[in-house]
């Protein structure tokens, strides 16, 4: 094993006949081994850089092999032509013509999906939910792709959620009749959004799928504060994972939602992790009451406080009224950031509750209450008071972490591998 | 005036929309769209949370310290093997630290906990108050409550339900007042089938007493002879039943071990003396007249009245030990016979100083036999085992895959010198590479009993197997004695 300036490297004995030759770009870091794991990083890497930041003594400071020179000579090439390229790009005198033709261009082609999808929508309620309770998912994917086509992504993805909500059980038909009148909300809002005021055209246009430039988002105001990450989910959608985390602001109490997309199995972000909290900077990207942002700047993070302080919902009331609030600005909203402070599990005839100091309480989702991490929240309340961060839809809390007397947990429904 | 929350108008709605507006009349499919939309933003806007004042139980307090970050890591990890194969070493090792699990592992070890037949007590012992306490709430893990639990009704259920429900009926009844399950299983023995009477006397027959004996004497002269059977064996487990005299008495007939006295050699003599007919009386004991094919008549009674009585009608006429009798009728025609009445006894009755003989003897036989002697050393405790164990092992006659077999054939926690003599026998494989079932498997079970201080040692061992590196299910083995190894240090600590 060994170390440079840069990077740090070692020989590996693993089953084969030559050791590994496992390299860490400290810069980054980045990983580089000569074993056929498909794992990336592999274990010999993650070792490694494990092993240096337990030991670092164990590395001697020495001249870097070529197999180490190379790989670090070829990054450094890489990451000049990509900066090179970047200049070249910014350097391209903007065509505005062409920019306003294709944006022109997308207008007509989603006005067009919208057509499409009422049309679809409406005879869909003509025939009854009924009938598409026997029906497959794929008419909906193949409408989903459609409005992909359509350049409307926020409406493929609205579509996709339909088949999972007529399969949902007891009250399918009042989940599937709400969100499907919430599409249809949308749809005539994308229709007519000449009509309606500036800003709750911009909220239809983000349900519908136009995304803002990160650049742009960045250039925004910044929001400094304590941030604490109190809550963290994945879900697959669409063969892209998604992760939603959300962070409470200790002094501006402003709630947040980072989104972090990865493919396949690319590793997402891991610079945020729920149960910390860091000083740092987020950009919100532009709305009526912003929500989503982004990691702008931050310190290193720190293990959370178990003390929420006034940021948190003190009661269900107050939540609830954030969220009433969010709601009214944007009839869109999908899941709100409940932080209840000291509130406790009870059960009613088999059905689990989040209660408050006033004996208010906000049913559990059914999903949750039916699995191991209800128990787990249960165990570490031990009948007691824990503080709870949970998604709430307007009808059901969806718990992902809750805050006790000796840390936090992680709720998130557990994906299998 | 009644208040129709929004909530309830989009229930109502979604009912017409389930029809669909063609059946459903009035709206149009934009109407009731739009009313849905209209409807569904004010329920969510306007949710009122429910008055809930049901709370539950506190917890009471547990005393003992949560163990530290890296066992509970362990324990995610033990968590995690396919069959949870060491949960309870785990469990046994916070237990002598005095430690408890923490409350946010708690559920899903209580959950493996309920899961098991046997349902170890340690591990609902480093559960603590908040394993007890999640029992409460969650019916599916609550622990037993030794004393209890028995059905209101229990005569009812007898009479009215199948033949399962009666025999967990039956042995939780027999836990808690025997007497009153006797009562039961008399109370429709004569309406009972053949096979239901067998096994009901099979559950009186774990943990009878002298109290069942006249019970269990009438059952001797049942019609069906498999009931019979079960009335034997079970009064053979009652010392100084009238059953076990009558046994007793027959064989003493049967044999005859006495001190020899001379000048030179005080010693003991013995000899065996089968039986010439076939008393009647025996049928009614339980012991069968016609031999399976390939035994003689005589040896047949001979071993099936040996095996019947006590051991001690081998010592009491002079007080010599096992070995010493084993020796003494050594020379007898029908020794092998009487060799494995004693070794049926003497695993039936957990005898640990006839199991050694038994054991010690066979292995001086060209061919011992593993699934007999594994019977005889089970009832030995592990400093009188082990030697016998590794002898086994190496025993000439013994083929390889057996004498791995051998060796993973006792589950209790090897000693080292144990584990040493193990890791020698298997350096025998080294550079074969075998990918047999058998090895496999026995590594997996070696893996859970070597002392975990050799943990490096077994990796050596087992790579040298495989030149090209070890299969998937012998690596797993090897990180399995790893784990452990770090286990035992993380507690020392």
């Amino acid at each position: 094993m060994g170390r440079s300036e840069r990077a740090i490297w070692g020989l590996c004995q693993g089953s084969g006949a030559k050791p590994y030759q496992t390299r860490v770009d400290l810069s980054e870091p980045a990983f580089k081994c000569s074993c056929p794991s498909r794992k990336f990083p592999c274990k010999h890497g993650l070792g490694l850089l494990l092993l240096f930041a337990k030991t670092p003594g164990a590395f001697a400071q020495a001249e870097e092999p070529a197999w180490v020179a190379e790989w670090l000579a070829e990054r450094t090439d890489r990451a000049e032509k990509k900066a090179e390229r970047s200049r070249a790009a910014e350097d391209k005198p903007v065509d505005a013509e062409a920019q306003a033709k294709r944006a022109a261009q997308r207008q007509e082609r989603v006005r067009d999906g919208v057509a499409g999808c009422r049309v679809w929508l409406e005879d869909l309620v003509r025939r009854g939910l009924a009938a598409c309770q026997g029906e497959s998912g794929s008419s909906w994917d193949r409408m989903a792709a459609r409005m992909v086509d359509a350049q409307a992504p926020g409406l493929a993805g609205l579509v996709r959620q339909v088949p999972g909500l007529i399969a949902s059980g007891e009250g399918w038909e009042v989940r599937t009749l709400d969100h499907v009148g919430r599409l249809h909300l949308l749809l005539k809002a994308g229709e007519r959004s000449g009509e309606l005021p500036t800003e709750l055209a911009s909220e239809a246009r983000t349900a519908l799928g136009w995304t803002h430039a990160k650049e742009d988002v960045l250039a925004g105001q910044e929001v400094a504060d304590r941030w604490m990450v109190l809550g963290q989910v994945v879900e697959a959608e669409d063969r892209l994972n998604v992760r939603r985390t959300w962070l409470v602001g200790r002094a501006t109490a402003r709630r947040a939602l980072v989104l972090d997309f990865a493919t396949g199995l690319a590793p997402l972000d891991t610079s945020v992790v729920a149960g910390t909290e860091f000083d740092g900077a987020l950009v919100f990207y532009p709305a009526r009451l912003p929500l989503r942002a982004l990691v702008k700047s931050r310190s290193a993070s720190h293990v959370l406080n178990v003390t929420l302080g006034g940021a948190a919902d003190g009661t269900i009331e107050t939540g609830l009224r954030r969220y009433a609030e969010s709601l009214a600005a944007n009839p869109w909203l999908a899941r709100w950031p409940l932080a209840l402070a000291e509130v406790r599990l009870a059960r009613v005839r088999d059905r689990w509750f989040l209660v408050d100091g006033r004996d208010a309480g906000l049913p559990v989702h059914a999903s949750f209450a039916s699995g191991m991490q209800l128990w787990r929240l249960v165990s570490v309340s031990g009948g007691k008071h824990v503080s709870v961060l949970a998604e709430w839809d307007g009808f059901s809390a969806q718990p992902l972490g809750a805050i006790h007397e000796n840390g936090y947990i992680d709720l998130a429904p557990r994906w299998a591998a | 005036m009644s208040v129709e929350s929004p909530g309830t108008r989009l229930v109502a709605l979604a009912a017409l929309a389930v029809l669909g507006t063609d059946r459903g009349g009035a709206s149009t499919p934009e109407a009731l769209l739009t009313r849905a939309a209209v409807l569904g933003a004010q329920a969510r806007a306007g949710f009122k949370p429910a008055r809930v004042p049901a709370r539950l139980p506190a917890c009471p307090a547990d005393a003992r310290p949560v163990v530290g970050p890296t066992s509970e890591a362990m324990l995610m990890r033990v968590l995690n093997e396919p069959d949870g194969g060491l949960i309870v070493e785990w469990a046994e090792l916070a237990h002598a630290k005095g430690l408890r699990v923490p409350d946010s592992v708690a559920p899903a070890l209580l959950d493996w906990w309920a899961r098991q037949h046997d349902r170890p007590e340690v591990v609902f012992w480093v559960l603590g108050q908040r394993g007890a306490w999640l029992g409460e709430l969650n019916e599916a893990w609550r622990k037993p409550v030794a004393g209890g639990g028995l059905p209101a009704d229990a005569e009812g259920s007898w009479q009215t339900g199948t033949t399962p429900e009666r025999i967990a009926l039956l042995k939780t009844v027999r836990r808690v007042e025997p007497a009153r399950g006797a009562a039961l299983v008399q109370s429709t023995w004569d309406s009972d089938g053949a096979e239901e009477r067998r096994r009901f006397v099979e559950v009186i027959g774990t943990g009878c007493t002298l109290a069942d004996e006249p019970f269990l004497e009438r059952v001797l002269d049942d019609r069906s002879r498999l009931v019979r059977r079960a009335a034997a064996d079970a009064l053979g487990r009652i010392p100084g039943s009238r059953y076990q005299g009558r046994m007793n008495e027959r064989a003493r007939g049967l044999i005859r071990v006495e001190r020899t006295r001379g000048l030179l050699k005080r010693g003991v003599r013995g000899t065996l003396h089968p039986p010439q007919t076939f008393d009647e009386s025996w049928h009614r004991d339980g012991v069968e007249e016609r031999p399976a094919s390939g035994t003689g008549q005589k040896a047949w009674w001979l071993r099936q009245i040996l095996a019947a009585a006590e051991l001690t009608v081998w010592t009491e006429a002079t007080e010599a030990a096992p070995a010493e009798v084993l020796d003494a009728i050594a020379g007898d025609d029908y020794f092998e016979t009487a060799l494995g009445a004693i070794a049926e006894a003497a695993a039936r009755r957990g005898d640990a100083a006839w199991c050694a003989a038994v054991v010690r003897r066979r292995l001086g036989n060209d061919h011992p036999r593993i699934d007999e002697l594994s019977a005889l050393w089970q009832n030995l405790p592990p400093d009188q085992r082990e030697p016998l164990m590794l002898e086994a092992a190496t025993h000439r006659r013994v083929s390889g895959d057996d004498m791995l077999t051998t060796l993973a054939s006792s589950d209790h926690r090897w000693s080292r010198a144990m584990s040493a003599g193990a890791l020698k026998l298997m350096s025998v494989w080294s550079g074969r590479a075998t990918v047999a079932w058998q090895f496999l498997e026995s590594l997996d079970r070696i893996s859970r009993s070597i002392d975990p201080a050799m943990a490096e040692r077994f990796a050596e061992t087992v790579s040298a197997v495989y030149p090209d590196g070890p299969p998937e299910r012998a690596r797993a083995s090897i990180d399995r004695v790893r784990l452990r190894a770090d286990m035992h240090k993380e507690f020392a600590a």
